[in-house]
């Protein structure tokens, strides 16, 4: 995978002379995921008409989980400390991204708000 | 000291970034309008954009030796955070929620049809000037425009000419896609949105767009809001998504507002457009419970009862809120002071008056022509001020 991986010429002492960003991709990805997700989907329900009530809840639960996945894996990245400078930025961008406080924060709104906007069909 | 090139550079790009700054954070109105801005939601845009600016301006100052950790996330986020000023401009950031689309409510409208005996349309003291014969143009239109358009029939058409599909009424948003397909002759309807622009021109229809009549584009709120006006830099506030409490407008125990919105395309909401020029309005927001929508109608829903208050705000036409479907439990309100009355609309100091119009697909004829040239002699106005509208000055 010479994606994921990079030569750090310097080889500075006590880093490792090869680094690893898998784990800091695959964070970064599940974070850009979720929205993606999110998008494809409204686009989606705008061709097709009405979702199925249940789909729609599924598609709205993996869109907040993914980051959040992402987000534990990007800090399980950063703690290894195998992760180059792209690595490590990816990590860093994610957890920026997805902070626990503006994470949960949006977590909570988007459950208790209703499905419904305030918008009528009729004058 | 002889400033360096590099020096000067950054603040040439640090001077740019500020302008462009201002600019857009003054255009979106938060600087004037700073203290108004009551929720995150509402706040948004002026935090993601003086993020992105702050970002771009530590990259600016920022040593690059080589691609450090710090410049390279210092780059994404801003990338992230350009993206996101899009829902938060647009107020969009509700996953999945969507505007529902039932309910039924509606005034009868089988009372203004023309040619019955019971017909509540307006008529003319003397005969019509002219009568039309043989191939009858074929008429559609706003629902708010239907009485009168069905008086301007039932005035010059021959009766025995008539048949039920030559007056039709499929609202404002199906009238125009009727027209730009060529399966009617005239529309009654407000000014077009941009889209429905777009739309005639893609499919090369030539909208041609006589005024022949003013209406008033009237705001409401609850019976027992204690707010009787506002102004209209309240109103832009409201729907640019700064203003979300009753509180900030002066009533304490208002709550969280309940701005409805209708759909794009729709007479009432290319009013709002119209309204609101070129600041983007915001999306509407989740409704606190789903049984809010109720009759699904904005006349109906705008007098709504939430924790014991009535918190909901809407729009409509005077004539429609007025004589059409009126709801006796809502109220209209001043804009800047001035009730929307047929005298501030014909003398218009009340600020939201706009023509309504008949509009053909190409230049009109024959019959069609002779039609719009009748609407506006003084009988066809007549018919538009015993309506309930106001003439053409």
């Amino acid at each position: 995978m010479g994606m994921t991986k990079e030569v750090d010429r310097t080889e500075r002492p006590g880093r490792p002379a090869v680094y690893n960003n898998k784990l800091a991709i695959i964070g970064f990805a599940l974070m850009l995921a979720g929205p993606m997700i999110l998008f494809l989907a409204r686009t989606l329900q705008n061709q097709i008409g009405d979702f199925s009530e249940f789909a729609a809840q599924a598609i709205m639960w993996i869109t907040l989980v993914l980051p959040g996945i992402g987000a534990v894996i990007s800090f399980v990245s950063l703690i290894l400390k195998k992760a180059g400078k792209l690595g490590c930025a990816l990590s860093i961008v994610t957890l920026i991204m997805c902070n626990p406080f503006f994470y949960f924060f949006y977590f909570f709104i988007c459950g208790i708000i209703g499905n419904t906007l305030a918008g009528l069909s009729w004058m | 000291m002889r400033k360096s090139p590099l020096f000067i550079g950054r603040l040439i790009l640090t001077a740019g970034l500020v302008a462009i700054y201002v600019y857009i954070t003054n255009r979106l109105e938060y600087w004037s309008q700073l203290k108004y801005v009551d929720n995150l939601i509402g706040a948004a845009p002026i935090i993601l954009i003086s993020g992105i600016v702050g970002l771009l301006i530590a990259l600016i100052w920022k040593r690059h030796k080589n691609a450090a950790t710090s410049t390279i996330v210092l780059s994404i986020l801003s990338v992230i955070w350009g993206l996101l000023l899009i829902p938060a401009i647009t107020g969009n950031w509700y996953p999945l929620a969507k505007i529902r689309d039932y309910g039924f409510a509606s005034p009868d409208m089988t009372i203004y049809a023309p040619f019955t005996n019971d017909t509540q349309v307006a008529k003319l003291p003397p005969k019509a000037s002219i009568t039309i014969t043989g191939e009858l143009p074929i008429l559609d239109g706003a629902t708010a425009l239907y009485p009168v358009y069905s008086a301007f029939a039932n005035a010059v058409y021959n009766e025995a000419d008539y048949t039920k599909d030559t007056v039709v009424c499929t609202n404002t948003s199906n009238a125009y896609k009727s027209i730009v397909a060529g399966d009617c002759d005239i529309i009654f309807v407000a000014q077009p949105s941009e889209k429905q622009m777009q739309a005639a021109e893609s499919a090369g229809a030539e909208l041609v767009f006589t005024p022949i009549g003013r209406e008033a584009f009237v705001f409401l709120v609850g019976k027992s809001n204690p707010i009787d006006g506002l102004s209209y830099q309240q109103l832009r506030n409201i729907y640019s998504g700064k203003t979300e409490r009753w509180k900030t407008l002066g009533w304490d125990d208002g709550g969280r507002m309940i701005a409805f919105q209708r759909p794009e395309g729709s007479g009432s909401q290319t009013g709002l457009q119209g309204t609101m020029g070129s600041l983007p309005i915001v999306k509407p927001r989740p409704l606190p419970d789903d049984s809010l929508i109720g009759t699904g109608s904005m006349m109906k829903q705008v007098s709504v009862e939430w924790n014991g208050v009535q918190p909901a705000i809407g729009y409509s036409y005077r004539y429609y809120a007025v004589t059409m479907y009126p709801n006796l439990d809502a109220k209209l309100l001043k804009i800047n002071g001035v009730y929307p009355s047929s005298e501030s609309i014909s003398n218009e100091s009340y600020p939201f008056t706009a023509n309504f119009y008949a509009v053909t697909n190409g230049q009109p004829k024959g019959n069609v022509k002779l039609l719009i040239e009748w609407i506006l002699s003084d009988q066809g106005q007549y018919l538009v001020e015993q309506t309930g509208y106001a003439p053409m000055p």
